[in-house]
């Protein structure tokens, strides 16, 4: 301004220029107090404090890497989750933070992001300084001067925890699936108001469907069901509702193949939180426990047919055989008494022989018809004392207890529950046996007691006789090795086979003890009315 | 009149048997045999008063259930002692014998000495302990 005021002279023109200058000196402060020392920068200031504290307050991680990797800019929460003092950032490159996991994937992705690709998200495993990995999603984007790539911008979001949660339920989905594919178990839930429906993967395999391609409905239930058992099952989901217990049943359905399977279903109705009713229920599939079933019934069927083809066979031989072996023994008798006397040695010896072998196959065969006639009839089991039962048995055998005073004790016995003919058969057997064992000692006594447990009475028949060797002891119960056996035959017959059938009948058991030469306790159990 | 005893079964051997064993305890006794049922009551159509009846049950043809039948409701011969004797042992089988009206059953599975005791004690009974009824 002073240069000016020299050159030019004094006059009204100065006096101009004078109210000129002063104006502008005027503007010129005015100015400079308005728009202060750097006024954009001012403005610029403002609004860059208000980004960096959205940016800074932010919990993403927010990250500006240039084009070589370096780092320009993280905000707070990156360098927290990641475990870096800001100091440390400028040592860092892209590549340190990122774990090894994931590194071949962040580098193509990077590629393809320079290359121009609209990535939407990015999903990463970050490294924290500590090495722990983080798992990230977020977007990237690229800031280009002149077309060439400067830098990348980035958001990320911890992730970590968001990932262990879906990876947990994806395994205990897994494992719902697998726990029902083993066990053959389908189930399913669906809300009466809003219709949803949900069938667990496995309904849909065992109906016969693939889960990936099929959408559960209600008809395609329906559907299925084996008309034979389609209204049980109606009748069902429509007490379902309103039941506040489980309802089950069994039905068929046909499945997707057509194959008939038998489900054995459970279902709830639950009330829902906002008032409404949802429908849950599973199934398994018991069409193989149905198929061994029906075997078995047919095996047990099969086996009564045989059994009885048996018996009858028994019954009829043994019956059949009786005639022709009556004749033989009765004829062999006759001609024995015409040619007495008429015989020389050898050929009444021959003679001896045919009667013997003919009396034996008699007493044989007579001992099968009555072993196999036991148990013929269907049992009538009542409650009667063994006491009354036995006494008139007793007197069957009066002569023969005189004959030999044979010493007959009956302590205390029980009432049974049994059937009281093939019982006093038993008794029968059992008594005749030790009176016939212990007519040849001096002194024969017979001691028939009982005891019982909670479960069963135990009775037991003592005879002082002669009593039975050890490795007999249990042959005189078995019928073929009974047979076979001519001494032990023609000591026991087949009275003690018989008797053990009839305590098998019963449930009972039957054994003998002994001391050979000193006598024999023959004990049985019978089981008690349940 | 001698005693006459009448027997009915199909076995020839059986008939031969009874037939031997009169002759040895009760020679005196008449033995008129028929081979079935038949034959049996073709034999009362003509000679409707034996002493005593022995009626096998197994016969073909007419068993032995048809014969008494016929025996117990013929006005002629219902009078007639008619004894049952069978290999049968089924109680069910008894009983039905006696609901026909059999005077008695007897077991005929015997050894040769049963049969001839049993038959010695038959015979005295019917000989000569019960009254016969008298013939028309």
């Amino acid at each position: 301004m002073k240069s000016t005021e020299q050159i030019l002279p004094k006059g009204s023109a100065n006096e101009e220029l004078i109210v000129l200058r002063e104006e502008n000196e005027r503007l010129r402060q005015k100015l400079s107090v308005s728009l202060g020392r750097n006024p954009q920068k001012h403005l610029l200031a403002e609004s860059e404090k208000r980004y960096r504290n959205f940016i800074e307050s932010s919990h993403d991680l927010i990250q500006s890497v240039n084009a070589d990797g370096s780092f320009d800019f993280v905000n707070t929460a990156w360098l927290e989750c990641l475990g870096y003092e800001e100091e440390e950032i400028q040592d860092l490159n892209f590549i340190d933070i990122i774990h090894e996991s994931s590194q071949s994937h962040c580098m193509s992705l990077f590629e393809k992001i320079i290359m121009g690709a609209d990535i939407d998200v990015v999903e990463a495993t970050f490294c924290k300084k500590s090495g722990e990995p983080v798992e990230v999603s977020g977007e990237i984007r690229v800031r280009r001067v002149d077309g060439k790539v400067i830098a990348t911008h980035g958001v990320f979001r911890d992730v970590t925890d968001e990932i262990a949660v879906q990876e947990d339920l994806l395994k205990k989905k897994l494992f719902l699936q697998l726990s029902q594919e083993i066990s053959k178990t389908g189930s399913w839930r669906r809300n009466i108001v809003s219709g949803d429906l949900e069938w667990s993967d496995n309904y849909f395999n065992i109906f016969g469907y693939d889960p990936e391609t099929t959408t559960a409905h209600l008809d395609l239930f329906w559907k299925h069901v084996h008309p034979e058992d389609l209204e049980v099952v109606q009748d069902l989901f429509q007490r379902l509702p309103d039941s506040d217990e489980t309802l089950n049943c069994e039905f068929r359905i046909i499945d997707g193949h057509g194959e008939i399977k038998h489900l054995l279903s459970y279902t709830l109705s639950v009330k829902t939180e906002n008032g409404g009713i949802e429908l849950v229920g599973a199934f398994l599939d018991i069409s193989s426990v149905r198929a061994r079933d029906r075997e078995l019934l047919k095996t047990l069927h099969d086996l009564k047919i045989s059994n009885e083809e048996l018996e009858q066979f028994a019954y009829v031989a043994s019956h059949d055989l009786q005639e022709p072996i009556r004749l033989i023994n009765t004829y062999a008798s006759m001609l024995d008494e015409k040619l007495a006397g008429q015989l020389d040695e050898s050929t009444a010896r021959y003679m001896g022989f045919i009667q013997e072998s003919s009396t034996r196959m008699r007493d044989l065969v007579k001992g099968l018809l009555d072993f196999s006639l036991v148990g013929n009839h269907k049992m009538q089991r009542e409650t009667i004392n063994l006491g009354e039962l036995i006494e008139p048995i007793l007197l069957n055998f009066t002569k023969e207890i005189n004959d030999y005073n044979t010493e007959i004790v009956l302590n205390d016995l029980p009432d049974v529950y049994c059937d009281k003919l093939q019982v006093s058969r038993l008794m029968q057997n059992l008594l005749g046996n030790a009176v016939k064992f212990s007519r040849n000692v001096s002194g024969p006594k017979i001691v028939i007691d009982a005891s019982e447990n909670s479960a069963e009475f135990v009775i037991s028949i003592k005879d002082n006789g002669i009593g039975v060797k050890d490795e007999n002891l249990e042959k005189i119960f078995t019928i073929f090795k009974r047979l076979n056996s001519k001494e032990l035959f023609e000591g026991h017959g087949l009275g003690m086979s018989i008797s053990k059938k009839i305590v098998d009948l019963h449930g009972g058991k039957i054994w003998a003890e002994s001391n050979f030469g000193h006598g024999c306790t023959v004990n049985f159990t019978l089981p008690k009315e349940v | 009149m001698p005693f006459q005893l009448l027997y009915i079964d199909d076995s020839f051997a059986d008939r031969t048997l009874l037939t031997e064993i009169i002759a040895q305890i009760a020679p005196e006794i008449d033995v008129a045999l028929a081979e079935n049922g038949e034959a049996g009551l073709e034999y009362l159509k003509k000679n409707p008063k034996p002493s005593l009846v022995l009626l096998d049950l197994n016969m073909p043809g007419m068993d032995g259930f048809e014969v008494l039948t016929i025996i117990k409701n013929d006005d002629r011969l219902k009078s007639l002692p008619v004894i049952v004797f069978s290999v049968t042992t089924a109680s069910t089988h008894i009983n039905q014998v006696y609901k026909f009206g059999a005077n008695a059953f007897v077991n005929k599975s015997l050894t040769l000495d049963e049969y001839k005791s049993i038959f010695v004690e038959t015979l005295r009974f019917w000989r000569d302990i019960a009254r016969l009824p008298e013939s028309c």
